[in-house]
């Protein structure tokens, strides 16, 4: 019987699976351990209102019954350092141990990635925690020319916020046009161009080759020769898992593997008995994509927590085959993508055009309905992750949806 | 806390819901299994408008990001939102309908 749970990882989807385990009916002892000092927060504010409208920290946090429960024990600003096996056991930074433990979910997330120059620069930001968030609101406050290196989900919404504070903003990309990965460069293009009328410039096609300055920054010099001045410099380039800490310690015999993530089958099972593990530091198996995706999305973490636990309690889980759901707010822009975009599928454009602010973009390959695309378009768009879960015909979804 | 009448309560009738603007504040009165309640019309998550959203037994959905919440106290019960919705009392007077801020 499974008794004693041991979750690594006190954000998220740490929080998500000490809830679900609860609502399946475990009733023994959770011990969640986080290296953030701070109680389970919500990040996707932080690059968002918590920069344009300054929102309280307090604000952040998430509201939940597991706090107030003596049955779960938070140990808080504690990095875990390595996981042993047989028996189950967690090592903690202060050298204490979590021993005879039932079952480990590891749910440490990503970290920003960092580019390889510009160390000990002052005035260089990435935004993946709330220590990050508090340090760059401060910087931006004393600064008036931010570059954004890197035109990705979070990139953007900080040229954004930033935009919307009054700073001047300057994004820079190798890639033609922002969100390509996410949106294709057509939708890409139409969110560039929102931001291009409030004033955002870009330097796209053309990466970063070095920063300029002495102890602050002053400027990011581009692989063209192009010299941009700046006060202040966010770097957005995506985001590595957490799992540096697994791989050199203590999971010698496990059969763990990690490859892009800790990879798991499509219930989050590592193939090593009693470790799980979900959310950004995970990747699953997944039924009907090849691939299997590792998934950096809020909705994917929570669902994900209702599966390892159902596979804790229960000891077996239906697999989990989700179609991604994703969202992004820039400016008064409401986007949210399911399945995926890719290039070269086919795209038909309904309930609204490409120069409104709502319309519903759907995607196409090989005959089948893939992904979907809505600017303030929610209801519609949860239909299409319906219809994409079926394998809806893309012809019929085109008749169906738009 | 005042009583305000709500215009164009036909609505209510009509839709099950009415929106209105009182005293600054954007309101949605709508009947559910059980009874007449009257929220806040932004969603606490991130402000989407609740006023067109699928109502299900005695929550509603904010299908931006998926938040739900149970119109008879407001409480979040599931999805991304945290905070509650601010509920209001309300009631039909003489064939009128009154919110309470
Ligand atoms: C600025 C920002 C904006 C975002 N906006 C959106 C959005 O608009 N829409 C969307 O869908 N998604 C968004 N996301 C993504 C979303 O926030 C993540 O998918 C989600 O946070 C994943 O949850 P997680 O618990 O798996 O990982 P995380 O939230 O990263 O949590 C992992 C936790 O584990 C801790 N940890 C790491 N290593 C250890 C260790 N060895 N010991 C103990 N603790 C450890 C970390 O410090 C962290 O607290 C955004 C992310 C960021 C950073
Ligand atoms: S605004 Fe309602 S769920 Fe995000």
């Amino acid at each position: 019987m499974v008794d004693r749970i041991g979750v690594v990882g006190a954000s998220l989807a740490g929080l998500r699976t000490v809830q679900a385990l609860r609502r399946e009916g475990h009733a023994g002892r959770i011990i969640v351990v986080g290296d953030e000092p701070e109680p389970p927060y919500d990040r996707p504010p932080l690059s968002k209102q918590f920069l344009v409208e300054d929102w309280e920290e307090e604000r952040l946090r998430f509201a939940h019954a597991a706090e107030a429960d003596p049955a779960t024990e938070w140990r808080l600003g504690q990095p875990v350092t390595s996981l042993e096996t047989g028996p189950l056991g967690l090592e903690l930074e202060d050298g204490s141990r979590l021993r005879d433990l039932d079952a480990v979910v590891i749910a440490t997330g990503a970290r920003a990635r960092r580019l390889p120059f510009g160390r000990g620069l002052e005035g260089i930001h990435t935004l993946r925690s709330l220590a990050d968030a508090r340090a760059l609101r401060v910087d931006l406050a004393s600064s008036r020319r931010v570059v954004v290196v890197g035109a990705g989900f979070i990139g953007m919404e900080i040229a954004a916020s930033c935009r919307q504070k009054g700073l001047e903003v300057t994004v820079v990309d190798p890639l033609p046009a922002p969100l390509v990965r996410g949106l294709g460069p057509i939708l890409g293009e139409r969110v560039a161009k929102r931001h291009r009328e409030a004033g955002v410039a870009f330097h796209l096609g053309v990466g970063v080759e070095d920063f300029e300055g002495d102890a602050r920054v002053v400027g990011v010099r581009l692989a063209d020769g192009t010299n941009l001045p700046a006060d202040l410099v966010v770097v957005g380039i995506g985001a590595v898992p957490a799992t540096d800490w697994l791989a050199t310690n203590g999971i010698e015999g496990a059969r763990i593997e990690i490859d892009n993530g800790i990879r798991c089958d499509a219930t989050g099972f590592t193939g090593c008995a009693g470790i799980f593990a979900l959310g950004d530091c995970a990747r699953w198996d997944h039924p009907r994509d090849p691939a299997n995706p590792r998934f950096e999305h809020w909705t994917n973490a929570v669902e994900q927590a209702d599966v390892v636990a159902q596979r804790i309690v229960k000891g077996e889980a239906p697999d989990f085959a989700p179609v991604p759901y994703v969202w992004t707010d820039q400016f008064e822009l409401r986007i949210a993508i399911v399945g995926e975009v890719r290039e070269g599928d086919e795209m038909r454009v309904g309930l609204g055009s490409l120069e409104d602010d709502r319309f519903l973009a759907l995607f196409g390959r090989e005959g089948r309905l893939t992904g979907a695309v809505g600017f303030k378009r929610p209801r519609q768009l949860n239909a299409c992750r319906k219809r994409i879960a079926e394998g809806m015909g893309f012809g019929e979804a085109v008749e169906a949806l738009l | 806390m005042p009583w305000y009448r709500v215009p164009q309560c036909d609505a209510l009738a009509a839709n099950g819901r009415v929106t209105a603007e009182i005293g600054g504040r954007e309101i949605l009165v709508c009947r559910i299994d059980a009874g007449l309640v009257a929220v806040a019309n932004r969603c606490t998550h991130s402000a989407w408008p609740l006023s067109s959203e699928p109502i299900e037994g005695n929550e509603i959905v904010c299908t931006l990001h998926g938040a739900r919440f149970d119109l008879r106290d407001g409480c979040p019960t599931a999805g991304p939102a945290s905070r509650p919705l601010a509920t209001y009392p309300v009631e039909f007077r003489d064939g009128e309908l009154y919110v309470s801020l």
